[in-house]
């Protein structure tokens, strides 16, 4: 009789052990997190660092590891490998996924940990189960060495390690914001705790550059929670004339940088903290034509918009930015001193294990920030997490491959 | 372009109706069945067309908004249906499968949202293609999977025999996971290289997590469980149920509003 049906019409907690048993070890871990939550809440207790979190693992792999040879054919490490307990482990994980799915997390405090569920016993515990289940099923796995076996411990396995590793590697992990003011060569950050923290690397900031979509026109109706746009992609700085609503705009000006003098708007190209703006004019009814300017909120003057009857208003969108970057001077402990870089969106900067990102600027200035905010982060536990990814995703790929090699055609 | 979708996707629509008739129709032949396929095929490549274009007047890949994901979903799940039915016959998962596609041009075409030219810096990455694509083609064959399912529901009230429906519906669900898996993880690396962390518990991310986790609970009990046929079958449909609700339902839900995935437009 195969172990996976052979539990069927037993009493609970005799040998071998079910699906049952494994439900209730699942609701066993999470009353028990509860209750540890109630007492000491995880989220108060500094996360385990290096080398702690590598010990947990050393210990996690080692028994798991000794057990599953010693006592191979104890029912219970043979249920541990099984089927039985992983279903409730899954269950148990995703129960709380769908908790973090539901519930805004950092916003108000709640019972329980609530509202950072990540960070308290109950998700610890989960955790823990899923990683013994899933530990005790790799090394039944593991050997002989054949295909299924390698698609399984891959998949198996990496699943293991990104959890593993991402969530005891979070200890060790730091993540910073650099403020820094053109010119000046800053070395510290500010983490999430508000605290300055000093680097092992430091940014001088050359330049910083922005550019800008050419800002939408859009009407606002009252009662209408959504904007209203021109039916055509209409770019002001190009078109003369594009259709919004029901109404039919005629583009006279259209300034993409300006300044206001006496209720108008002059052109003002390269000068800086002014803003785009466009002088419009619309027939608002047979016999009336209504014209003005509409410009968005920037550094030097606050939104100018066009009311076309008293329901509803043009305005003129803040613009998006189309691409923004730092040229900066790089310094490191490590010996890297004055090397010049260009940060990006979507393209860090890499040296001594951290990652320096291109994070904000002053939104109000926009082209004309003087500062760029920089992320830091520093993750050792990376690469491990990264292998991990890419063995669940070959093994899952395997796994696929092999389950419709094995089908029979429909 | 997008003032020219209506007649496209118009007729995109009739062509995959006449493609339904003629499969549905009562007078079998390899003639009559090459032509389903061909109406089918020309409506699907009509969607190509139109993407293509969008993509060059767009000036950036039209997977921004959610009526443009929806287009794609629309393209995605008439490629599938159209393969499943080559290689398989089954005329169910035609009808439903290309219904499906139609009911997702329909919506495009009553909510065709602002399709605007921009495209936030962020999304500037070599990955956004490919994440975006390998999503929509796993949540194409698993939404051909969840089609599959439906006919075995609507057979297993009926106290007929469901394993062929079901065995199909997990021949698709197996390449829609490793689809899935690769989305997910193809996000990771891309979120590592732009905002600093490869998971950051966004809702989306958790959904997307949440989605991943049902459908690994379907194919462990399928697995090991495949006399439950009435629970493989819930789970076939709550899974894309969730899937659905990862896709489009964020932004309703209260954890929503911190989510930094919530389509533009």
């Amino acid at each position: 009789m195969n172990y996976e049906n052979s539990t069927k019409g037993k009493a609970m907690w005799s040998f071998p052990w079910g699906y049952g048993e494994g439900l209730v070890f699942a609701f066993g871990f999470l009353v028990i997190g509860l209750l540890m939550e109630l007492v000491n809440p995880l989220h108060h207790i500094v996360p385990p660092q290096f080398p702690f979190n590598l010990i947990y693992i050393a210990l996690l792999v080692c028994a798991t590891v000794i057990m599953s040879i010693l006592w191979g054919k104890n029912p219970v490490v043979v249920w541990l490998s099984s089927i039985k307990s992983s279903v409730s482990a899954i269950i148990l994980f995703s129960f709380l996924v769908f908790l973090l799915a539901l519930i805004p997390q950092k916003q108000v405090e709640l019972p329980v940990g609530l509202h950072v569920i990540t960070r308290t016993w109950y998700f610890a515990l989960s955790a823990l189960y899923l990683t013994i289940t899933l530990g005790f099923a790799i090394v039944k796995r593991v050997y002989p060495i054949n295909l299924n076996n390698i698609a399984f411990t891959l998949n198996h396995l990496g699943l293991w390690i990104c959890i593993v590793a991402g969530l005891l590697g979070y200890g060790d992990k730091q993540e910073v914001t650099m403020q820094v003011n053109k010119n000046q060569l800053v070395w510290f950050g500010v983490n999430e705790k508000g605290k300055s923290v000093e680097l092992p690397i430091a940014i001088k900031l050359e330049k910083f550059i922005a550019e800008y979509y050419t800002p939408k026109p859009a009407l606002m109706v009252r009662g209408e929670d959504m904007l209203i746009y021109p039916e055509q992609h209409s770019d002001i700085s190009i078109d003369s004339t594009f259709c919004i609503g029901k109404f039919e705009v005629k583009v006279l000006r259209y300034y993409p940088r300006a300044y206001i003098s006496d209720s108008s708007f002059v052109n003002a190209p390269g000068v800086p903290y002014t803003g785009p703006a466009a002088l419009v004019e619309i027939n608002v009814s047979k016999n009336e034509a209504l014209k003005g300017w509409v410009a968005p909120e920037c550094s030097s003057f606050a939104e100018r918009y066009l009311t076309l009857n008293p329901d509803t208003i043009l305005r003129l969108l803040p613009a998006e930015p189309r691409y923004y970057a730092s040229d900066i001077l790089f310094y490191s402990k490590s010996g890297r001193a004055e090397e010049k870089h260009k940060i990006e969106v979507n393209s860090p900067l890499r040296s001594d294990g951290w990652f320096v990102y291109q994070y904000g600027y002053d939104n109000r200035a926009g082209v004309d920030s003087d500062y760029s905010i920089f992320l830091a982060v520093f993750d050792p536990w990376l690469n491990l997490v990264y292998m991990g990814m890419l063995m669940m995703l070959a093994g899952t790929v395997l796994m696929s491959l092999k389950y419709l090699r094995k089908q029979p055609k429909i | 372009m997008w003032q020219f979708f209506n007649y496209i996707s118009l007729t995109a629509i009739i062509l995959w109706i006449v493609s339904i008739v003629i499969v549905l129709s009562p007078w079998q032949s390899i003639s009559l069945r090459r032509l389903g396929l061909a109406f089918s095929l020309t409506g699907t490549v009509l969607l190509v067309a139109f993407i293509s274009a969008l993509w060059i007047e767009l000036e950036r890949p039209p997977m921004r908004t959610m009526a443009e994901t929806r287009l794609w979903y629309s393209l995605f799940m008439s490629i599938v249906t159209w393969f499943i039915y080559l290689k398989t016959n089954n005329k169910p998962m035609f009808v439903l499968g290309f219904t499906m596609s139609v009911v997702f041009l329909v919506v495009d075409m009553i909510h065709p949202e602002y399709q605007s030219k921009s495209l936030m810096p962020a999304l500037q990455s070599a990955w956004f293609i490919p994440h975006v694509v390998v999503y929509m083609i796993s949540y194409a064959i698993l939404g051909a999977a969840s089609v599959s399912t439906l006919k075995a529901f609507y057979l297993y009230r009926k106290n007929q025999d469901v394993e062929s429906d079901i065995a199909l519906s997990m021949q698709l669900v197996y390449p829609g996971f490793a689809f899935l898996t690769s989305g997910m993880l193809m996000g990771a690396f891309w979120a590592k290289i732009a905002w600093g962390n490869y998971w950051a518990w966004d809702p989306k991310e958790t959904w997307a997590l949440l989605t991943w986790f049902f459908y690994l609970i379907l194919i462990h009990i399928h697995k090991f469980l495949p006399h439950k046929k009435r629970l493989i079958l819930w789970l076939l449909a709550l899974s894309f149920i969730v899937l659905i609700i990862t896709w489009m339902g964020i932004k309703y839900l209260p954890s929503g509003v911190q989510s930094i995935h919530i389509y533009g437009g």
